[in-house]
């Protein structure tokens, strides 16, 4: 038994000598494929690593793109909403201008009967109009006799008046109009604008 | 997603812009403007911008207006009812931010950023004040560009990918500038700017507005120019005027009880030719000659060298102006982008640039023109509408027209006419093994997808099998320019023949879908009516079937098919109440499968023609 042993022994180191042989051929070849299989892995470990960022930053894009989307339809909305609530806007506006010629004509004191009673059909005539644009959401604005305030009168000229209070409207030359919440057309109005400055020093009394 | 804003900060008016969906939005202020006046006030204690300082200049000395013309000075502004004295940066910076919070309530988000635009003239320290204005005013200023380079782009110079030189004929409301840039390898740059820093608009309705009172002196003995009010309503008439004469040939100038003599009422009423307002306003076109010819000897160049003239500024709607430009250069000078707004959409898109956004949307394009199939009659059914952003994708489900029809042919055509005939045939395939069934029934559906590169693939599904064929057609942009133009000018020409041939097909598809669906309805509910019903339906039925047969003219047809459902009005009746009783039963919501589909769904769908090319 021990001699069979010895001989597998034998046999044994051969092969082994045979197989060390062998491998040193071989595992040159198996290195430099798996070098090679090293290094493709790392590029594609690189590419795949690009290839999620890229994706991540196309799906962030795309996201984004929904979103701005969705935020431009809602204000394509407001938009019409606003379009639609001051689409009469234009037109008032002129048919204001209008209403200036009849306020002209009608705020003169006449004497003559004849001239009283045409100038009235003119006053009915110029309420008619009124009340149309007053459906559209047309009111004028109290200004006579108010304190100045830009954001519904604009000031044509300024007085002196000591009589009156700084900054009040001593006189309306072209109403005022709103529509609905904006300024249709502001009043043209006369300010009062009195100097302290002045004075002390200077002025007289009326 | 914060947005950079474009801003432009004029001297008498300011507007700011923000890029949307790839295009420069001008965005409108609470008061409805699309500009605001660069006017600032102090009252009380309160600082107040736009139309509303506007509107106490005159009683107000703390009104600030044209602050611009201070920028990069060191000169300061006192207020007197606060004690306290300004920076023209500070004024600015008041201006900003009224357009800032103009931006943000419209996008309904906080906004930081801005492009600004200057004059191309300013110096450094006139940049860096207004970089400084927009820090003040809490803005993060990505860019100063120059108004006439802004200008470029709105008009959309750089998109052209050539080299250019172009000249920027800026008249405003109250100044003049002209500027001629150089594009190069995607940069601009100015090769010369010169200009009248008093010329504009406002020279333009001052003549009118002198004319005006010398006739009324002239005619009446009266001088209008001491009465305030009278004034007023000048100014804004002869404003009104201007701008009318732009589009006709005169305008009437009409204010009633415009002044008093002796306790009678004066009118005015006058018209205004165009050719009397051209001589009136010659010198001021003439001075516009100055800084043209300086602009272009310093740049060393002569008109032929120009690529384009952009026209910028509201005045440069005066047709007289244009008249000038033209024959100066002797080329027409580009007005396609509104001169008001073109310097701040230019900064709106210089911040989508900055940002990344516009790139993207440049590269899309759109399909030229509509592209669709043919269906029953002869007619051509749309699938995509042209100028289409694409990529894109539609579909729509189609069926068939007899009885058995076993295949239906796609025809893909491509243009404007409702008839099939009339368009541009792309590409034609085939869908077969159509199970039999009665008309109507099958449902195919017909995709077009278009890519990013325009190929459309067309795509025919046969729902209930499953079965599909499809074709792709490369490159539908076979056609140029001029014929895309042309087919779209012939669709107009021809519409309204070709409303009256589609009226004629569609009424004849509707008259045959009503007797095939009277005939199915009465083979299913004939026998709930009388047997007199139902001969008077037969025979008003076979009525419009002659007709169509014989090709009889639309009111025949009309009149014949209106007979037939008054005649199965009763019938149509019975079938309503036993397709609710069935729906009761079904437990109800139940889309109408192939057998209970009623008679009134195969009129809604676009049908194939029944001829088919054997395979």
């Amino acid at each position: 038994m021990a001699e069979e042993k010895e001989k597998v022994d034998i046999f044994d180191e051969v092969e082994t000598v045979d197989d060390s042989k062998k491998s040193k051929k071989e595992s040159k070849k198996e290195n430099k494929e798996i070098n090679r299989l090293e290094s493709e892995l790392k590029v594609l470990k690189e590419e795949n690593e690009k290839l999620f960022k890229e994706k991540d930053e196309l799906n962030n894009k795309y996201l984004m793109s929904l979103a701005e989307s969705k935020n431009y339809k809602k204000r394509c909305d407001d938009e019409m909403d606003r379009f639609y609530k001051y689409s009469s806007f234009d037109i008032c506006k002129q048919l204001v201008g209008i209403l200036d010629s009849f306020d002209l004509a009608l705020d003169k004191k006449q004497e003559d009967e004849k001239m009283i009673a045409f100038l009235d059909g003119f006053k009915l005539t110029r309420n008619q109009i009124f009340k149309i644009l007053e459906k559209e959401g047309v009111k004028e604005i109290d200004a006579e006799n108010k304190e100045f305030d830009p954001n519904y009168m604009v000031a044509l000229s300024q007085v002196e008046d000591k009589t009156k209070k700084d900054q009040e409207v001593v006189q309306v030359f072209m109403k005022g109009y709103m529509f609905k919440d904006r300024v249709l057309r502001p009043a043209n109005v006369v300010v009062n604008v009195i100097n302290n400055s002045d004075n002390n020093n200077e002025k007289e009394n009326e | 997603m914060s947005k950079i804003i474009g801003i432009d900060l004029g001297t008498t008016n300011s507007c700011v812009s923000v890029m949307e969906a790839g295009e420069a939005k001008v965005i409108t202020n609470p008061e409805g403007g699309r500009t605001t006046p660069s006017v600032v006030a102090f009252k009380n204690g309160e600082i107040q911008v736009g139309e509303v300082a506007k509107r106490q200049a005159i009683t107000n000395p703390d009104t600030v207006r044209s602050i611009k013309r201070l920028m990069g000075t060191t000169e300061k502004v006192a207020i007197k009812s606060m004690n306290k004295s300004y920076t023209p940066q500070e004024i600015s910076a008041m201006i900003l931010q009224s357009m800032k919070k103009t931006a943000e309530a419209y996008l309904g988000e906080p906004v930081t950023e801005a492009v600004i635009t200057v004059p191309a003239y300013f110096n450094d320290q006139q940049r860096q004040a207004t970089k400084d204005a927009g820090k003040i005013a809490g803005l993060d200023v990505k860019r100063i560009i120059n108004e006439p380079t802004a200008s470029a782009l709105a008009f959309g110079i750089d998109k052209q990918q050539k080299d250019q030189t172009v000249l920027v004929f800026d008249l405003g409301g109250g100044t003049f500038d002209v500027s001629i840039l150089n594009l190069a390898d995607g940069t601009f740059e100015v090769l010369s700017t010169a200009g009248d820093t008093h010329l504009g608009g406002d020279d333009f309705d001052q003549k009118i507005i002198d004319y005006l009172v010398d006739e009324f002196r002239r005619e009446n003995g009266i001088d209008l120019s001491k009465d305030k009010m009278a004034m007023q309503r000048l100014k804004d008439a002869a404003e009104k005027a201007k701008i009318e004469l732009s589009g006709t040939m005169q305008a009437t100038i009409s204010l009633p009880f415009i002044s008093m003599v002796n306790g009678a009422p004066v009118h005015l009423e006058k018209t205004l030719t165009r050719a009397k307002f051209n001589e009136l306003t010659k010198d001021l076109v003439k001075r516009c000659a100055g800084p043209v010819e300086r602009a272009m000897s310093d740049a060393k160049l002569s008109a032929s060298q120009l690529d384009e003239i952009l026209l910028v500024g509201g005045s440069t709607r005066i047709p007289a102006v244009q008249e000038y430009v033209k024959n100066y250069f002797g080329k027409e000078p580009n007005h396609s982008v509104n001169p008001d707004e073109c310097v701040a959409m230019g900064a709106a898109i210089q911040g989508g640039v900055l940002k990344g956004e516009v790139k993207d949307v440049l590269l899309l394009d759109v399909t030229p023109l509509s592209l669709g199939i043919e269906t029953l009659g002869g007619v051509f059914t749309k699938l995509i509408e042209r100028n289409t952003t694409i990529p894109t994708s539609k579909s729509q489900v189609f069926s068939t027209a007899a009885d058995n029809q076993p295949a239906v042919d796609i025809r893909i055509l491509q243009g404007e006419r409702p008839m099939a005939a009339d368009n541009k045939e792309l590409g034609v395939f085939q869908l077969a093994d159509i199970p039999p069934a009665r008309r109507g029934v099958p449902q195919i559906e017909v995709k077009f997808d278009i890519d990013a590169n325009s190929i459309l693939t067309v795509t025919a599904i046969n729902k209930g099998t499953g079965k599909s064929a499809n074709v792709v057609i490369k490159s539908n942009s076979n056609l140029s320019e001029a014929d895309i133009d042309r087919m779209v000018k012939e669709a107009k020409a021809n519409e309204e023949a070709d409303k009256k041939r589609k009226e004629e097909v569609d009424l004849r598809n509707e008259a045959d879908t009503l007797i095939f669906s009277v005939r199915k309805s009465l083979e299913e509910y004939g026998d709930k009516i009388s047997q007199n019903e139902k001969d008077d339906i037969e025979s008003k039925a076979k009525d419009l079937e002659e007709a169509l047969k014989q090709q009889n003219n639309s009111e025949e047809i009309k009149s014949k098919k209106e007979a037939l459902e008054k005649a199965a009005q009763g019938l149509a009746q019975k079938v309503y109440e036993e397709e609710a009783k069935k729906n009761q039963n079904n437990g109800g919501g139940q889309a109408g499968n192939g057998e209970s589909q009623s008679s009134t769904d195969s009129n809604d769908q676009d049908i194939f023609d029944a001829d088919y090319k054997e395979a």
